[in-house]
């Protein structure tokens, strides 16, 4: 396994005074924790100080730290194993590891100071406790969100042995999502979390919607927004146009004398729910880059057609 | 290994209630913290009948929460413990997040929109 370097970790000098490896783990914190941060790697990052921070704090965890780190406990291979016969103080007292995730603790951490404490629970088989409730992101197309479907996630679930040591095993679960579920949306699948301990009763699994980045529509609430391109003919004239929406494609008139920016709305072409949203369709009047000599002789018709308009006349001309 | 068996996630579940004890068990805290979060505005059990006795101390008893006061809850308590924030630091807090999600989500669609606009 790899050794790893509690001081850069916590951005601190190996000389660094209890009270400035304490501000620098709280600046850290702050910065990485996953309910704060929106940094990709925010979780594993968290661990990871929470983990060098256990240590750092502790005068005797950081004396043998600082002492396999001198020692070089590293091998050819670029490996970390403790030496032979190592045995942390820690790992003979009850309360050895104390930090508030403990059990998240890296396999590194755990051949240095053991997992007592930390990682084991209680192991009076009368000791009940609930499962842990567990929380999943489900990023969904819209298309998926608005049909409804079935997707299969795989879940970390902590399952714990009969001495009550903290294992993690992988659970498949094939969903079905409703049709018409919204961004933000949470979904509880009650019992799909955590098993209880004790013959206690497992935990739920919740999950939370995301929407992924649509190529065309844009979601508002409860309606879908679309940026529809015309040509200055079409707005000019009025036109009927197909138009893609979440359920097909479907005919829009377009009336005539529209405007860049102007919406239209298609009733009920949303997202569905007992109250579905809307299609909200964006015009945007839109030139081709070239024009033949002939369209550029029509358009000069034109200007000299409609020499009294001034589209600039809000700006006080 | 065999075929993993569908799980329905059913949108009724979302209009799941839970009761204070409940909720305290689940998010591992005292009651008395639930109840100064409800005090400090972090999270409200949903609203029932609202006469005078339901805000009542004796009534905290009949509270009831839904599932994203629960999940505000789980939030709320790590980074309580994670961070030592006190609550009216919590209260603050939570409230900037959420005013920074809702900022976020309008810059997505308004670079969405405005993408649209420049020459492609």
């Amino acid at each position: 396994m790899e050794f790893k370097d509690y001081y850069k970790i916590l951005g601190v000098t190996e000389t660094a005074d209890a009270s400035a490896i304490k501000t620098s783990y709280r600046k850290l914190a702050r910065k990485y924790h996953p309910d704060v941060s929106k940094e990709e790697n925010a979780e594993h990052k968290f661990k990871e100080l929470g983990e060098a921070y256990e240590v750092l704090k502790d005068e005797t965890k950081r004396s043998e730290y600082d002492q396999l780190r001198k020692l070089g406990a590293q091998q050819a291979d670029g490996g970390f194993r403790p030496p032979p016969g190592w045995k942390s103080a820690a790992d003979f007292s009850d309360a050895g590891n104390t930090g508030p995730n403990s059990e998240h603790f890296s396999d590194f951490f755990e051949s240095i100071f053991g997992n007592a404490g930390g990682n084991r629970r209680q192991s009076n088989e009368r000791f009940r406790v609930r499962g842990e409730d567990l929380h999943y992101k489900m990023a969904l197309l819209l298309e998926e969100a608005q049909r409804g479907g079935q997707q299969q996630i795989t879940l970390r679930v902590p399952q714990s042995d009969t001495s009550g040591l903290v294992s993690h095993v992988d659970k498949t679960l094939n969903i079905k999502i409703p049709a018409g579920v919204t961004p933000g949306q949470r979904i509880r699948l009650a019992g799909q979390g955590a098993p209880g301990i004790g013959g206690a009763e497992a935990g739920d699994l919740f999950l939370e919607i995301e929407f992924a980045p649509h190529p065309h529509f844009t979601v508002d609430g409860k309606n879908i927004v679309l940026t529809l391109p015309i040509s200055p003919w079409e707005a000019a004239l009025g036109a009927t146009i197909e138009v893609p929406t979440l359920s097909g494609k479907v005919n829009l008139k377009i009336p005539k004398g529209s405007n860049s920016g102007d919406k239209l709305r298609i009733k009920g072409k949303g997202l569905s729910s007992a109250s579905p949203g809307d299609q909200l369709v964006i015009l945007r009047v839109t030139l081709p880059k070239e024009h033949s000599e002939a369209a550029e002789s029509l358009y000069r018709q034109l200007a000299e057609q409609e020499s009294t308009f001034n589209p600039r006349a809000t700006l006080g001309e | 290994m065999s075929t993993p068996t569908i799980h329905i996630a059913d949108i009724e579940h979302t209009a799941a209630l839970f009761s204070l004890s409940e909720i305290c068990e689940r998010c591992g805290v005292k009651t008395e913290i639930i109840v100064e979060m409800v005090e400090y505005g972090i999270v409200a059990p949903v609203t029932q009948s609202l006469t005078a006795e339901s805000h009542a101390v004796h009534a905290q008893h009949s509270w009831q929460f839904n599932l994203d006061a629960l999940i505000r809850l789980y939030r709320a308590q790590r980074l309580r413990r994670d961070l030592e924030l006190n609550l009216p630091g919590l209260a603050l807090s939570l409230e900037l997040m959420d005013q920074v999600d809702t900022l976020k989500q309008q810059i997505t669609t308004l670079r969405h929109e405005l993408s649209k606009h420049r020459d492609e």
